[in-house]
């Protein structure tokens, strides 16, 4: 065995985002380029169109410019509002969140025509009626997060991580 | 119970299978635990046993798999252990219905603690334990940059967590080990849930849908995008067919009341796959691919579809096997040698030539095996020497046929090669084995070594 590291999940320019989202959406915390294996991409059957109207799920994408999908992956849907709770006999009980905000962490190839992180939702969510994120019952792109630094703006201070 | 409530005190590497660039990474922190505590080796005693309890776990438990993964340890201090855990409080806010009881047998106690953990997170139910995921976060960046998914463990053995879409919180419950895995699954693997939910089932007891929602999947939203749920029938579009025997009924079950979660009792022996009601929190009309898997009931095992999903990703992070065997062209091009240079084809070299040649890696202690073609070779006492050693059985004579290119494969005995400086010496000689007179006339091409590596 060896650390040779040319095989199929060679280390890789990436990014990760570090998010919070709240009632006035989803913004980037901070970006960290890193140098690291990322989980392999779902099958990019037709990068012109979306997806949204064909499956269902949550999952990520890196779109270049011109909207083509790069990169996707289903994740853990981190703005359904609500979180599981195990019950101690191998079932779960959800429960709608009662924190107003969530920060939580994307892992993306950083390629070089990427322009941003698309989060997606398709079809309709069972998700709480009392989620506490507007985003909780959105579907299509629920946010489209940079994955260069902009200019601030509002509140917004996205930092660049080392 | 903020950060003031403790301190980071250090990252530790307890399985250590390469550079975290190339490699998954699961990093799990600690939550209530005191600096006593962790100095004394609770929490390093507590991430050993998820550690082998999650490498014990198929497919975790398959040594290629484990050589995907590092773990780390970030031992994090609190002020006080354990974690908050508010009071029940009993209402009946409507004098017609029965009373509500939040938190149910909350302990009303209080503990500083670096993460802010506490029950009842959610100000209703005593079992959901969270903790502060933005400081979580804070913490796993600063101290494992390449991380790739983080848990918490918190240091109480009072049942309660939170996962399926953030940061997976734990207690130290006799389940703990088996949620951490089912968190896994959705944290590393984009795992859906495969277990139906609410109105109707016997385990709702929450209110978070009007009845009859979650009956049926409303099949116009499309096929789940996750790997092991599936709204497809036809046994050739099953996206995990591969899976299924020929023998096996698709679907397998079907809900008899979709107004209620399904009750019955597999027909078909544990782990067979197939395509089963009810998953994704609905009562039908989507399918799972066994009938119960750990991603629908923690204490069951990953089924095959999810296992094949785990390989699938973590089969990135696997270690490159290098090849036993490698090889190495000496020359790609005809040298022709003798001292007729327009008697046959290539570059007219003359009597003799040495070829050097680097062996990268090998393991000088195995044979080796040399290959080339010939034209023309009708002496067997050309020089043929590789490290100024006779190769066994010398260059071949070739068969007299105009035009005909031999293929030789001639052993190389060990402890004739090593890693650089190789020199392979080709010299033309007459029949009788002198340098002078009518030494012989041959081409030889493409002249390559395999070798076996250590």
């Amino acid at each position: 065995m060896t650390d040779d590291t040319s095989g199929p999940g060679r280390p890789r320019p990436a990014v990760r985002l570090i998010c919070t989202a709240d009632g006035d959406g989803v913004r980037v915390v901070s970006r960290r380029r890193l140098t690291k294996v990322v989980p392999p991409s779902e099958p990019l059957e037709d990068p012109e169109s979306g997806t949204a109207e064909q499956w269902s799920g949550f999952w990520l994408e890196v779109r270049d410019e011109r909207e083509r999908v790069r990169y996707r992956r289903v994740v853990a849907d981190p703005l359904s509002g609500e979180v599981e709770v195990p019950g101690g006999d191998g079932s779960f009980t959800r429960r709608a969140s009662a924190r107003a905000s969530a920060t939580f962490a994307l892992l993306v190839p950083d390629l070089p025509d990427a322009d941003h992180v698309s989060l997606v939702r398709g079809g309709a969510a069972p998700t709480a009626p009392d989620a506490a994120f507007a985003l909780a019952e959105s579907t299509g792109e629920v946010a489209r997060l940079p994955l260069h630094e902009e200019a601030p703006a509002g509140n917004a201070d996205p930092q660049e991580g080392p | 119970m903020t950060t003031q409530d403790g301190q980071v005190v250090r990252a530790v590497k307890v399985i250590d299978r390469g550079d975290s660039a190339a490699r998954f990474d699961l990093v799990v922190l600690s939550e209530g635990y005191t600096r006593t505590e962790i100095d004394s080796g609770v929490f390093a005693t507590d991430v050993d046993g998820l550690v082998a309890a999650v490498f014990a776990a198929e497919p975790f438990d398959e040594p290629e798999i484990q050589q995907a993964i590092n773990v780390w340890r970030i031992d994090v201090a609190s002020t006080e252990s354990g974690a908050d855990d508010p009071p029940e409080v009993r209402r009946r806010p409507d004098p017609t219905k029965p009373e509500i009881v939040d938190c149910e047998n909350g302990a009303d106690t209080t503990s500083d603690t670096y993460f802010d953990a506490t029950f009842c997170g959610d100000g209703k139910l005593r079992r959901l334990l969270t903790v502060n995921s933005a400081t979580v976060l804070e913490v796993v960046e600063d101290r494992v940059p390449l991380w790739d998914v983080a848990m918490v463990v918190v240091n109480t053995t009072v049942r309660g967590g939170s996962g399926g879409g953030g940061i997976p919180v734990l207690s130290k419950s006799s389940d703990m080990h088996e949620v951490a895995l089912h968190e896994l699954g959705h944290a590393a693997f984009g795992l859906a849930d495969e277990y139906e939910y609410r109105v109707g089932c016997a385990f709702d007891g929450t209110a978070l849908d009007p009845p009859g929602q979650q009956d049926r999947y409303p099949v116009a939203n499309g096929e789940p995008m996750e790997p092991n749920v599936t709204i497809e029938t036809d046994r050739d579009k099953v996206k995990w067919r591969h899976l299924i025997a020929t023998a096996t009924d698709v679907p397998t079950t079907r809900n008899a009341d979709c107004a209620k979660c399904d009750t019955q009792v597999s027909p078909v022996p544990a782990g067979t796959v197939g395509l089963f009601d009810g998953a994704r929190y609905f009562h039908c009309d989507v399918y799972r691919p066994v009938f119960d898997c750990r991603m629908r009931s923690s204490n069951q095992p990953f089924c095959p579809v999810c296992q094949e999903r785990i390989r699938e990703t973590l089969r990135f992070y696997v270690p490159r096997r290098k090849s036993p065997v490698d090889f190495t062209v000496i020359t790609s091009v005809r040298n022709h040698f003798g001292d007729e240079s327009a008697s046959l084809p290539g570059v007219f070299v003359g009597a003799s030539k040495e070829f050097t040649f680097d062996c990268p890696g090998i393991d000088p202690n195995k044979d080796a095996v040399l290959t080339l073609q010939a034209l023309s070779v009708d002496s067997e006492k050309n020089v043929f020497r590789l490290n100024d050693r006779v190769i066994f059985g010398d260059l071949p004579k070739t068969t007299s046929t105009a035009g005909g290119w031999s293929a030789q494969n001639l052993l190389v005995t060990p402890g004739t090669l090593r890693p650089r400086g190789n020199v392979l010496h080709v010299e033309a000689r007459t029949t009788s084995g002198s340098t002078s007179g009518n030494i012989d006339d041959f081409v030889i091409d493409n002249i390559v070594l395999f070798y076996k590596t250590s």
